[in-house]
């Protein structure tokens, strides 16, 4: 199944939030990268439905699996209630029900807290069960908002793990400010800002923007910066202070091999 | 694929009644509790009259309608506000199904109230269509103001209000919207005007409260 966007686009008020988004999404995990009002929460929201479009076409997406970026349940049911309710919501039938929930919350590490009241459970927990009732009737678009968020590393793992084993069977796309969960987890990184597309490609091709870009220049020589640059961050190697600069122009210091995270700030800073 | 759809509203509609815990059985309080216990107050305190009889009549007035909107609105507010909102409003994109079977519901028991009440004192059941065109427009009203404003309060608070300034105080300004009738049903075509009326705009909030809803930014 493929999931089509053509020239997608929302609008509030003046404020163009998506502008013409494009893309056909193959079965495949891809991961949504982008600064803070680049889009992102946007666009998973249009697929959805929960937005009317201003202009373009969504095609694919009936059904989704969702996680919204600010998740919680009905505090006064248990979490199996919970679960059966937006089972029944998303059409699971009856007789499929008991086992479905059984089986997503087991790969959220829930199951011991099946018969635990919502108000109960730490905020961790409740992003895990987010991630359980989108995976509820196994959809074939999986669209998740920050669903790492707040979970400890081994539940960040076990959640990459889940995703990875559901990669040909359908679109699964994870809009994150995690880095390392893209890396980890998506064959396809989309980076948005300002509600445009601004580069898409594999881990490594993103890393590549950067190519010739980077360099670890010595703080006594920050003041021979030149030109556009963007200092990355700052490190002490051997007492001695070292900034990691992100620059088109060539900078007074040793150029380094790009990583995936150079790549992305390269192109929301077009550098 | 209809079929399915009737039982997955009907699956919802069980889960959603459960889901309100004990603001499920306030209806049933004054139903079944307050009500009868003023009736029998009434036949004692008046004799079996008229007195009594009316009174009962003005009670079933002022608290059935009221009592309309309380499983519309508290069985149905977590899909306009609150944290699980925005993941319902995804997976349940019409509350139309489960709007009509709360008031249906409702409306049962209010039948099983005036079943009681004829069997064991008069035929009330003339009155029964006049206090459902009440509790449908309380109903209506709240479910439009839940859509409209996406939130619990404007409509809990307008129904209140209502209630208190309108349908009990009788305060004379406020006439003009008075769905509370002095005198008893004796023949259908008395609830013509105004409650005919009354009906139709009842059934139109709901349907403007649904497009209300599904209305995307």
């Amino acid at each position: 199944m493929t999931l089509t966007l053509k020239d997608v686009t929302k609008r509030f008020k003046k404020r163009v939030a998506v502008d013409r988004f494009s893309m056909e999404f193959q079965p495949g995990v891809y991961g949504l990268l982008g600064p803070n009002g680049a889009g992102k929460t946007t666009l998973l929201r249009c697929i959805c439905g929960l937005y009317r479009l201003n202009g373009g076409s969504i095609q694919g997406g009936e059904s989704p699996g969702y996680l919204p970026q600010s998740f919680g349940m009905f505090r006064e049911l248990t979490l199996t209630q919970m679960m059966e309710y937006l089972a029944t919501l998303k059409g699971l039938p009856k007789g499929e029900q008991e086992e479905e929930i059984r089986r997503v919350l087991d790969l959220v590490n829930l199951s011991d807290r099946a018969g635990s009241r919502v108000k109960a459970l730490s905020g961790g927990m409740v992003r895990r069960a987010g991630i359980a009732q989108a995976l509820l009737g196994d959809p074939e678009v999986l669209l998740f908002d920050e669903p790492t968020a707040g979970l400890d590393p081994e539940e960040r793992v076990r959640f990459q793990n889940v995703v990875a084993a559901r990669r040909r069977k359908g679109v699964t796309l994870i809009s994150t400010h995690i880095v390392g969960d893209v890396e980890a987890l998506c064959g396809t990184i989309l980076i948005l800002h300002q509600g445009k597309l601004a580069a898409v490609g594999t881990a490594q091709e993103i890393a590549q923007l950067a190519q010739g870009k980077v360099y670890a220049v010595p703080g006594e020589r920050e003041s021979e910066l030149r030109g556009s640059f963007f200092v990355k961050n700052r490190s002490e190697e051997n007492g001695a202070s070292i900034l990691r600069v992100l620059s088109p122009e060539p900078q007074p210091g040793e150029p380094l091999a790009p990583t995936m995270e150079d790549g992305y700030l390269c192109a929301i800073k077009g550098l | 694929m209809r079929h399915q759809g009737i039982v997955r509203e009907l699956a919802l509609f069980r889960l959603t009644l459960r889901k309100l815990g004990p603001l499920y059985f306030v209806p049933h309080l004054f139903l079944y509790g307050l009500i009868p216990l003023l009736g029998a107050g009434y036949l004692a305190y008046h004799g079996d009259g008229e007195n009594a009889r009316g009174l009962i009549f003005y009670d079933f007035q002022k608290f059935l309608p009221f009592l309309g909107c309380w499983w519309v609105l508290f069985g149905l507010s977590g899909y306009v506000e609150g944290p699980a909102s925005e993941l319902l409003q995804v997976y349940q994109p019409s509350l139309l199904g489960q709007f009509w079977l709360l008031w249906l519901w409702y409306l049962l028991h209010m039948a099983a109230l005036f079943l009681g009440f004829s069997l064991f004192l008069e035929n009330y059941w003339p009155d029964f269509p006049l206090v459902a065109i009440q509790s449908l427009a309380f109903a209506g009203a709240g479910f439009f103001l839940l859509c409209a404003a996406r939130n619990l309060l404007a409509p809990f608070l307008t129904a209140l209000f209502y209630e208190i300034f309108v349908m009990l105080a009788g305060t004379p300004f406020l006439r003009f919207c008075n769905l509370f009738s002095l005198s008893r049903v004796e023949r259908p075509a008395q609830l013509a005007l105004p409650y005919g009326p009354v009906a139709v705009a009842a059934v139109l909030l709901v349907f403007l409260g649904s497009r209300a809803y599904r209305r995307r930014e």
